[in-house]
Parts: C-alpha cells; structure tokens; sequence
C-alpha cells in the first residue's frame, strides 16, 4: 500500500476492533490536508527513532528511559506514521520493537518490565500492534517457548493487570503490581493500556474498567483539576494529570461523568496558556494533552495543535530528535505520538 | 539627572579610554585623528599614520593644531638644580654651568651643554628636582573635566581656550593646604571670567561660593569668598577694555581661610581672610567663561610653606636668598668650581654661594618674538621655535634662545604644538562632495574618493581637507559621514501654542477633531505630501515599495529600485499599506498596553501588530495576505479582513521580546520576570541548529546582513527618506555602488546622501528608530511565581519583603478557643519571641504548614518561643473539629471578625509573622510551602543568637 501520509482520515473509522490498517475503505481518507511541516516534523523524527533503534528493538542508544514501556511508544510511533506496518519502510523496525517488548514480558505473571508504567504502555503499544502488525512471522521459526504472539502477550498482560488492581484497595495502580496505593499518572498508563486492549478485542472485565474510572473521579476536583495521590484533591495544576483524566473518560466512554466535563473544560479554557505539566515533563504533558482535546473537542484540538506544531518545529533538533527530561529516545516518541493525532492512524485516537 | 551625569562619564569614559592609546592629531578645522606621527621629507608636512586608516595621510603643517601623546600614568618629574623660565614662555630644567652678561651655559637631559641668550632669560629659580611642584600645565584640556555634553572648550595651542558663554572646566590638581598658585589668563576681546581655586568635584554652586575667587566686576578684577557668615571681597587691580591678560601668583592657605595675590615679579596686590568654621582643602580649580573669551596659558601649583614673601622693588632685578632676604643688584658671573654667583649693585660687587640662592630674575620683561612651533615634554620642558625636520623618532629644532640646533626624542612627549598657521601652505582641495566623518575618537572634514573594496582595504577612500593624501577605511571599522545634519528635534508646542490650534481647528472639523489631532492619536490620515508607500527593515532600511503578498516566508513586493521581490519576515519591522503614513503615535500608557505580552500567551506572543485605517489595533499572528485580504491568527483562530481596511503592519519579532523584559527593569523600575522556558523540552538541554546561537546573537543576525563581517557595509540615508544598507563595492563617478542583502545589485549617487553609516553604526542608529520602539514585553510575574525554591529573585533571605517588618507588631487581644472567655494579649507577651501563624480551616496550604511549623516551634519551646495561631473568621465549633481530625495542638486565637488579619495586612494565608522579644516584627512569611519550615528555625537561632550576643 502507498503511503497514506496525505490525507487523515475522518470520523469514519470504524469503531469496531478489531481493525486492520490495510482494510480501510478507500473512501475513508475523508479529511484536511496534513501541514507540510507537519510531516516534514513527523518523517524526521521517524528517521531518528529508526537510525538510533538497536538490533534487539529498543533505543538504548539515544539514552535516557528504557523499557519495553519506552519501546512500546517508539512502536506506536511507526504504525502511528502510515506506513504499512508489514511491507513499508518501517515494517523491520515494527517487529523489532514488537519483539522487544514481547520479549520484556514474564511469562509466568505477564508482567512488563520493571514498573507499572512500563507494564501500561508496553500493553498500550501491543494493542495498537495487535490485528494490524501480522504476527505469522514475528519470530525466527521454532526458537524458544517464550516467543508469544501478540494477541497471547496482551491477554498476558490485561491479567496482570487485573491481578495487580484486585490486590489494590483503591482500585488503580502503583509503580509495583504489589502496590497498595495509586497515583493518577501510573494509573493513567495502565488504565489506558487496558482500554486500548478491550478495544482490539482482549476481555477486560467491566468491574476493572469501572473500578479504576471510579479512583478518577474522586481523584478529581470540582475545579477538574485532578489530584496525584492520595491526600486532598485539586492543590496543584498538573496539565498533565488533567489530560490524563479527561481522556480515560473519554475512551473509558464516561463522558456522561461531571468529572469529564469538568477536567475538559479546565483544558479547553486553556488552551493557549503553556500550563503547568505538574507531572513529568513537558513531553509527558503534551503526549496526553494532544490526546485528551481531540478526544473532547476537535476545535479547541486543531487550536493546540497548531501551538503544538510551531513549538515542537523551534525545539526539534537537526538529527530529527526531540530533547527532554527523559532522553532523546522517549522524549521524541512522546513529541511525535502528541502530534500522530494530525495522521488520526492508531485506533486509540478514534472518536 | 543622576544617570545623566553618569551617562556623560561614561563617554567620558569611553573617548578618554578609546583615545588613550595613541597620540591624536588636532586640525586647525576642528577634526582630530589618533595615529603615529611618521618620517616626512619636509617639515611642511606632517606624515600621520591614522589607526583606523591604511595608508599615512600628509597633511600642511599650517593645517595642523597640534599633536597630544598619552599622559603616562604618573608624570615624569624633570632632573636639574634649577628651573630657567625663558623667552616666550619656554621653560627649560637643568644645571648652570657658567654664566656671562652674553649667555649661560646650562646641562640639560636630553639636550646636553647648551647655550642660552641672557637676555633671554626671565628667571632662574632652585629646583631641587621638582620636590615642591605639585603641578604643571596646561597640556591642553588634559585633567580638566567639562560637564557639558557639547564641548564649549577646545585646545588652543595646548592651552584650554573658550568663547562659550557659561561655559566652565573644572580639575583636581591635588592643591595642598598650603599652596602656591601661578596663573596666567589671557582674552582676545573682552574679560568676565570666574577663577575659582580650591573646588570640590560636585557641581554644586555652593562649592564656588565656598572657593577662592578672582572675578571680573566691571572693570576690575576682584579677590573674594564666602565662607558661612565670613565673606571677603578685595581689589586685584584693574583691567582695561580690550584684549589682555592676567598673570597673578596666589598663596592660599585653606586651613586658615587666608590668600595673597602677587604679581610675578613680587609685588603684593591683593590679600582676603575668611575664618573658616571647619578646616576643608578642596584640591580643585574650576575657570567658567561668563560672557566674552577666555584662556588659561599658565598654571603652576607648588607647595608653599605658610611664610608670605616679602616686600620687593618688583622692577628690579634682584636675588632671592633661601632665607628670605633679597638682594637686588645684577647677576654678573657664576663660578662653577667654588658654586659662587657675582652679584653688581651700584658697581659693589658681592659674591654668594649659590646654595643660599632661591631665585634670581635675570631679566626684564620684553616683548617677545612670535614661535612657529612648541614642543611640551610630560615633565615640563617646553621649547618653541622653528621646525626644521621630523624624523622617525625625532624632531629638529632651532630656538632664538638656543645657540645650538636640538634634536629632540619623540619619546615622553606630552605636545606638539603649530603656533603660526600660515595660510599659504594649503593643499589643493580635490572634487567630491565635503563632508565629515565621525568615528570613534575621529572627526575629519574631507570628502570621499573613488576607491574599491579590498581584502583589507575599504572602497571608502576619505582624503581629509589639508592633506595631500587619501586613504581607504581599514575595513571592519565603524563611523557615519555626515553631509548633511540631520534637522535638531522640533521643540514641543507649549500648551499655549496647542490651544491656538485648537482654537484654529475647531473652525472646520469640530472640537473633537482637534482635540485628537492635537494629541496625535487619532485616526489615521495620509498625508497628501509623499505619494510613497514604505517598507521598514529592522536594519534601519526604508524602502518604497508596493506589498504583493506576505506568506510563511516572508514578503513579496515591487520597488522601483530594483527588481528583487522578497524578504524574509525576520528582517521585517514595519510595511506601510497607505502613503505618507508616518510611525504611530500613541500616549504612553496606551502603547504600553497594547505592547504588553499577558503571562498566558508567553509562548506563543503574537507577531504582528495590525493597524487599521481608522487607527484600530490587532495583535495576532499573520498566516498570509494577497491583494484582497489577510489572513490573520487571533487567538489561535484564523480570521479574515479586507485588505483595503489596513493602513499599516507592525512586526514584532521574538527574540525583541526578549530584549524588552531586560528594558522594563529600566523603565518600570521593577524587576523583570524570568524569561519564560520558550525551552519547550523542559531542561534547556535543546540545541537544534537555530538555538545554538544565543537570542542576541540571532538578533544581530538578523539585524545585520552580517553574511560577510569583514567586509565594509553601509547605510545611505538620502535625502529622498529612503535608507539602504548594502556592501559597498566601488565608488566611482560620485556614486557608490555594491550590493544589498534584500535589494541584490544596488547604487547611490553621494549627492542624495546625507549620511552615511558605516559598520556597526547602523545597528546602533536602527536602535533608535521610532519603529524599532514598537516591541513587546513581558507582563509582570506574579510575585509568587518568582519565589521559586523559596529564594526571593533578587537573592535576600525570605521574609523580609513585606515592609511590616522592622516595624512594631500591632497590639491586638483576641478571645482564645477553649479557652472559656480567657483572651490572649500580644502586650502581655512582651520578652518572648512570639509566633503568629494566621490560618483557616478550609485553607489547604494552611493546614499543610501548621504541623511544621508546629514542629519548629516546639524545638524553641524552652527558649521562651511561643505559637499562637490565629483563626480567620471562623466558628469555635469548626476550628475544633478540624484540629481534632489533623491532630494539631497549638493555642488558637479567634479573629472573629478579620480585624487583627487586617492589621498584619494578611491578605493571602498562610501568613506566619515572627515578633522579637521587643515587640518587633522581624520575619513575615506568606505562602507557607516546604521551605517554611528551614526559613523560620533560621529566623529563630538568628534571633536566640542575637540574645546570647547581647548577654
């Protein structure tokens, strides 16, 4: 298939998962023409992430963050493109990185890396891999028991998961699945994680959805801003946590919540101000913004988006790669995934 | 005032320190040139190598004023038994060898024996190697300070000169307590001048109250000074109308208010007492020209040890002994072996060793002969007379009063002066339009010839009036050339003159109209004169030119001047849309507004300032424009309006806005917020291409076509209103030619030029430009946004802002919770360090920094530091259930009614205030946070310490 890079696609997409990338009809590219520097960004950051991805799939070498939770995003970064993920340019990169992650996991308890994060956004890259990446021949023939296939590794994962949320009595996550408390942004990554999971056709409990949407809420205040851990809500404005929690109700599809409207709302009156990220960096900050407004509100998104592009066009460096707190590895896949919303590729970013 | 004042040092400073290294040539046209004095043929020309040019200039000596060298950092002291004042003002240091009625044979360093005409000889005095000289001079404006901007004094033959009414110098000259002042005034037409000795540097008018004063009333000169209620006033002699000339020795003694005026040859002519109430020695002498002319020929101070000269018979030649006494009578003869003089009186003969001589007068008074030229030595050597070569490292000179040719070494030269300008030896003035050119240290009248840019030579040759020679630029330099002055600012219309045009206007147009035209604020109206639209580059460019089009990258647009078509927006600062519209004029504040980035808009400010036809503004950001309408973002938002609404687009650059936070510390005398991190990957550890350069570096990048830096670049500003800035190639034909960044080939004639800039003169000129003033700066931070890490931003300990500090702390007595009607009285805690800690229940931050600040407290609590908690506003009930559910312990007051909050102006919470056992605020903390707790225990040890101290 030719690059789809042109067009974005509309609100046509099909909600039901799970969807292969190949098979969407042609009359689907319904949409705005992509910004040329949109794209000139985009395929920049691409070679970056290509050229620095080690034999093994991960970005050892750009340094910073590691994981299968970092290689993960840098997965999603490539079916995020348009590329066909078996044939294109990107598709040894693909499996690389699928392998990679894959290869992170227990195979005893299902459990990636070596925090919950990790274990969020390695399940969150599979199943946005999951039904588009043909799997037939991700592995070497007849090497090792551990060589699972995508769709074992995410249902792996989503029990995990599960087991972790069922030991916790605040019904969300931690740094460690033996965690007894939870914070907002850890939480965040798993819960989105599983949503992505349910929606490429894994089974994930509603009780577990509806548990951890349940922690959001009261992690939320009035004002829609959205508490870290524990403690009284609402001290502080963490852009971040803010987008996170706009958008687990929106995938979560729990826009009916007052919680919803209010963290939106707190976003959307905001759109031009920088913010506090309150929560990580910047890139973190932006990774979940770009995500929570298209989710909200598609106007007051294409207002972001138009900040985002001018300022990730002052920052990217000449190697294509972003700097930031995390490394230039993570730090890029997170600059690059806040501006994949302009492709609209990843069935996470449907509406 | 101050920091105009300031402002003048500084360039003071500065042309003192540019010029320092090199001696700098003086015309007689009024233009100076640092360089080397070279080797010429003739001694008609003086061969100046200018630092700033390539090749030596040959300039009439007639042309020439004079040459000053550097002042050495301490002034070489003159070696010699004696001092021999001669002829014409010529003073020579060295030993006597021998004497005779013909002449006296004299060693002096750097010449050897000479022989010197008797008659030429005034006086001799013992010198003992300078132990008493203080000072020396003048060597022209050198030591003296003008306050003026405009210099009213110039150097007249190495001698301060000026015909500049009110105009003054003024020195420190290091004038001892006791001192011996000889001065020398001279005027060409008519005296009225003030010589104050003993100034202070202030430029307070009571100081030259207080001074030592020789003043011109009517037609006599004056002695006077004015100490507290003393006051004393005494008659110098009289002055006729006319040209004429002073010359007085004064011995002042400050300490005991006293001053005797002689004259030079010993008669007392003036004496004043003042009883001063406090002994001051004011080390400074200050010369203000009233009305008429003036200059200082002569200056001496010496050391004066309190005992006033004795009577003399002032016209006789006589000799002073070192005891005092006088013996008058000829010197006949010196005996170099037995150190004796021969003095003849009435034929008696008496010998006397000249150990006991002081000073002898030799001479009379005569009139002198006219000198060509005078040579001035740092150590006070001065010889005039005819110059008869200029060598690599010497001159030649020949002296009336010196039998012997001198060579004389260039080294330790303080001056050389022309005395006569004979008007014969001028040079032939070459075609070329006259101008002058202004560098660093430079003024040269002259005018431009035909050159071509080198690598190391400018195309701009500059031939100076006088000299036979021409030079080119070294490239790389920075100057303007000014044909043509620039028109002095208009002076603002008095409010007189604006009602009368009020008055005027009402009659067709209406009050209001008037009114906003006479506050130049109104809409906007072309002008019917100028028929041009303009094009504002951010080097200083104007350029006519019709807007086509403005896209991503920039401008397109039609001129008539070349054929070039576009410009990127970063050197854009202003496009005119109508004609003969001038730059905006809006009331401070207004402007100030309207230029003002809000805090939520710091990364992304807008661009562009849009002007409509009927004086509107819009901010935003501009996505393109064709001829029928632009497009602009507001807000985020695209919006559309019709080309023909717009008059005029203002751009407004980014890395300005930078610059503009560094300007409102100036300004608004506030300090200025961080500059946002526009660093949008968080740890500043992005380097893409762009930012490697820091924001003023880009600027000038952006400023100043520096493509080339060492090649020479101008800026043409005709007289048509047009600037250009180019890289000059050729000049040929009375026409510069080169090439423009923006315009590509470019050319124009020097007859349409009134200036010319040159080099980095462009950038500073285009700073000034009323369009470059339109910038934007930052609001205002918050102040709790600036006191990060709890370091306020201007680096003093935290808790000292609030200006309740240092102050007494109010009395207040407050009903205590639970505490069944008992009050607590701050009054009553007097000898304890008291704690106020003002907090709500439902204030978050409060409840946070309560059990630290507890915590703190409780480690004083032996040391007599008491906590008080003071409630806002709240009911008993709700207090006690919150501090139940936070386990906290302290002694609560009720501010039932915000009275007490008020008083300790507490107006956001938590606000913790530290009162010292005297009752006095020491520490006021507002906000709480992590940090309170570390600032307090600090506050608190600070002031246990304090009381161990005191013990």
């Amino acid at each position: 298939m030719t690059r789809l890079g042109i067009l974005v696609l509309g609100y046509l997409l099909s909600v039901s998962a799970p969807l292969i990338a190949v098979a969407q009809p042609p009359n689907a590219r319904v949409g705005e023409i992509i910004p040329r520097d949109v794209r000139e960004m985009y395929d920049r950051g691409l070679q970056y992430l290509a050229t620095t991805q080690s034999e093994n799939g991960d970005w050892v070498k750009s340094g910073g963050q590691q994981g299968p939770g970092v290689t993960g995003l840098g997965l999603m970064v490539f079916l995020a493109s348009g590329e066909d993920p078996n044939f294109g340019l990107y598709s040894n990169h693909v499996r690389k990185a699928a392998r990679n992650v894959i290869a992170g996991q227990s195979a005893s308890t299902g459990f990636f890396g070596s925090s919950m994060y990790d274990h969020g956004f390695a399940m969150l890259g599979l199943a946005e891999a999951y039904g588009a990446v043909d799997d037939r021949s991700l592995w070497p023939e007849g090497k090792g028991k551990d060589q699972r296939l995508i769709g074992a590794a995410l249902e792996l994962a989503v029990r995990a998961a599960i087991t972790s949320q069922k030991k916790n009595s605040t019904g969300a996550w931690r740094y460690s699945p033996d965690s007894t408390d939870a914070d907002t942004s850890v939480a965040g990554s798993v819960l989105v994680g599983l949503l992505a999971a349910r929606n490429a056709g894994i089974e994930v409990p509603d009780e577990s959805i509806d548990k951890a949407v349940s922690y959001f809420t009261k992690m939320t205040a009035a004002s829609g801003q959205v508490a870290y851990s524990g403690g009284l809500g609402g001290f502080d404005e963490s852009m971040a946590r803010i987008s996170i929690g706009t958008l687990v109700y929106a995938i979560g599809r729990r826009k009916d919540l007052p919680q919803y409207k209010a963290t939106l709302g707190y976003l959307t009156q905001r759109v031009e101000q920088p913010g506090s990220p309150g929560h990580g960096g910047v890139e973190y900050q932006r990774y979940y913004q770009a995500q929570a407004l298209f989710q909200g509100d598609v106007e007051a998104w294409q207002k972001w988006n138009k900040l985002l592009i001018r300022q990730l066009k002052s920052t990217q460096q000449a190697d294509g790669s972003f700097n930031g707190s995390y490394g230039a590895g993570l730090s890029t896949s997170m600059s690059l995934l806040a501006l994949a919303l302009n492709y609209r590729f990843l069935p996470i970013y449907e509406r | 005032m101050k920091s105009v004042s300031l402002l003048i040092a500084l360039i003071l400073a500065c042309s003192v320190a540019s010029s320092a290294d090199n001696p700098v040539l003086h015309l007689s046209d009024g233009g100076f040139v640092p360089g080397e004095l070279m080797k010429s043929a003739t001694p008609e020309v003086v061969r100046w190598q200018a630092t700033a040019f390539t090749q030596p200039f040959e300039f009439s000596r007639g042309a020439i004023s004079a040459v000053h060298y550097p002042r050495a950092t301490e002034t070489p002291k003159p070696v010699g038994e004696y001092c021999f004042e001669l002829a014409a003002g010529d003073v020579l240091f060295g030993d006597l060898i021998n004497l005779t009625n013909d002449h006296a044979e004299l060693d002096v360093a750097r010449l050897g024996r000479i022989h010197v005409q008797r008659e030429h000889i005034r006086r001799m005095y013992r010198w003992g190697s300078g132990a008493d000289l203080v000072y020396l001079g003048p060597n022209g404006l050198v030591g003296w300070n003008e306050p003026a901007t405009i210099k009213q004094w110039h150097d007249e033959g190495g001698q301060p000169q000026t015909d500049k009414e009110g105009s003054y110098i003024r020195g420190d000259f290091g004038i001892p307590a006791q001192a011996v002042i000889e001065f020398e005034l001279f005027w060409k037409t008519k005296p009225d001048f003030v010589m104050a000795l003993g100034v202070d540097d202030s430029e307070d008018e009571a100081t030259l109250k207080r001074a030592y004063r020789f003043e011109i009333w009517d037609n006599e000169l004056v002695l006077r000074c004015e100490l507290g209620r003393e006051a004393d006033v005494d008659t110098v002699q009289s002055i006729a109308s006319g040209s004429g000339r002073v010359h007085l020795v004064a011995y002042l003694d400050q300490e005991k208010g006293r001053m005797l005026v002689y004259s030079p040859n010993g008669k007392q002519l003036s004496e004043i007492n003042v009883k001063p109430r406090k002994v001051q020695t004011h080390p400074g002498i200050r010369l203000t020209n009233r009305k008429g002319d003036v200059r200082l020929e002569r200056l001496r101070i010496t050391r004066w040890d309190g005992v006033p000269p004795r009577e003399v018979q002032p016209d006789k030649v006589r000799l002073h002994r070192t005891d005092g006494s006088i013996v008058y009578g000829q010197v006949t003869g010196f005996d170099a072996q037995s150190k004796q003089f021969t003095v003849t009186d009435d034929k008696q003969e008496t010998k006397f060793d000249a150990a006991q001589l002081a000073s002898a007068f030799l001479s009379p008074p005569s009139e002198d002969k006219p000198r060509a030229f005078r040579v001035v030595y740092q150590d006070g050597t001065r010889l005039s007379g005819e110059l008869t070569e200029i060598g690599d490292a010497h001159l030649r000179l020949t002296s009336l009063s010196i039998r012997e040719p001198m060579t004389l070494p260039v080294a330790a030269l303080q001056s050389l002066v022309v005395l006569t300008h004979d008007s014969d030896s001028s040079v032939e003035t070459p075609d070329g339009r006259s101008g002058k050119l202004h560098m660093g240290g430079v003024l040269l009248h002259g005018r431009l010839m035909n050159g071509r840019e080198t690598s190391d030579a400018s195309c701009l040759v500059w031939n100076p009036d006088n000299s036979s020679t021409a030079s080119p630029l070294r490239v790389g330099t920075t100057g303007r050339i000014v044909y043509r002055e620039p028109p002095p600012p208009q002076p603002k219309p008095t409010a007189q003159q604006i009602q009368a045009q009020q008055m005027q206007q009402q009659h067709g147009g209406g009050f209001a109209n008037a009114f906003l035209k006479a506050l130049a604020n109104g809409p906007v109206q072309p002008a019917a004169a100028g028929g041009r639209r303009l094009m504002h580059l951010r080097s200083g460019d104007t350029i006519p030119c019709d807007l086509t089009q403005i896209n991503e990258e920039g401008v397109t647009f039609r001129t008539s001047m070349s054929d070039a078509t576009f410009v990127a927006h970063e050197k854009v600062k202003a496009i005119e849309l109508l004609t003969g519209l001038s730059v905006p004029k809006l009331n401070k504040l207004k402007q100030q507004r309207l230029l003002t980035l809000p805090r939520m808009q710091k990364d992304s400010p807008p661009t562009h300032l849009v002007r409509s036809k009927d004086g509107d503004f819009l901010r935003g950001r501009i996505l393109d424009m064709d001829d029928k309408r632009l497009t602009i973002e507001i807000r985020l938002e695209a919006k559309e309006i019709p080309r023909d609404r717009i008059a005029q687009i203002i751009w407004l650059h980014p890395d300005e806005l930078k610059n503009a936070v560094d300007d409102s510390t100036n300004e608004l005398g506030v300090v200025s917020p961080p500059v946002s991190s526009s660093n949008e990957t968080g740890d500043g550890s992005s380097k893409s291409a762009s930012e490697d350069s820091s924001p003023k570096d880009r600027t000038a990048d952006a400023v100043s076509l520096a493509k080339n830096p060492t090649a020479t670049r101008v800026q043409a500003l005709r007289s048509d209103g047009i600037r250009l800035t180019f890289f000059p190639e050729i000049l040929a034909d009375k026409t510069l030619s080169g090439k423009s960044d923006v315009l590509g080939a470019c050319r124009t004639e020097l007859a349409q030029v009134d200036q010319l800039l040159i080099g980095r003169e462009i950038e500073k000129a285009a700073a000034s430009l009323a369009y470059t003033k339109w910038k934007l700066h930052h609001a205002i931070e918050p102040k709790i946004a600036q006191d990060v890490d709890g370091q306020s931003p201007d680096g003093r300990s935290p808790g000292l802002d609030s200006p309740l500090v240092g102050k007494p702390a109010p009395d207040f007595e407050l009903p205590l919770l639970g505490g069944n009607g008992k009050k607590f009285h701050l009054a009553d805690s007097k000898g304890h360090i008291v704690v106020l800690d003002f907090w709500a229940t439902w204030c978050g931050p409060c409840l946070q920094t309560m059990p630290l600040v507890e915590k703190v407290i409780h480690e004083f609590a032996d040391q007599g530091v008491q906590l008080v908690g003071v409630n806002l506003e709240e009911q008993a009930k709700q207090i006690t259930s919150t501090m139940e559910r936070h386990k906290l312990q302290l002694t609560v007051a009720m501010d039932q009614d915000g009275v007490v909050a008020g008083k300790y102006e507490a107006n956001a919470i938590p606000q913790t205030v530290v009162i010292d056992r005297e009752g006095k605020i020491v520490r006021l903390f507002v906000g709480g946070g992590p940090h309170l707790a570390e600032q307090l225990r600090e506050a608190l040890r600070e002031l246990l310490d304090a009381d161990k101290t005191a013990q």
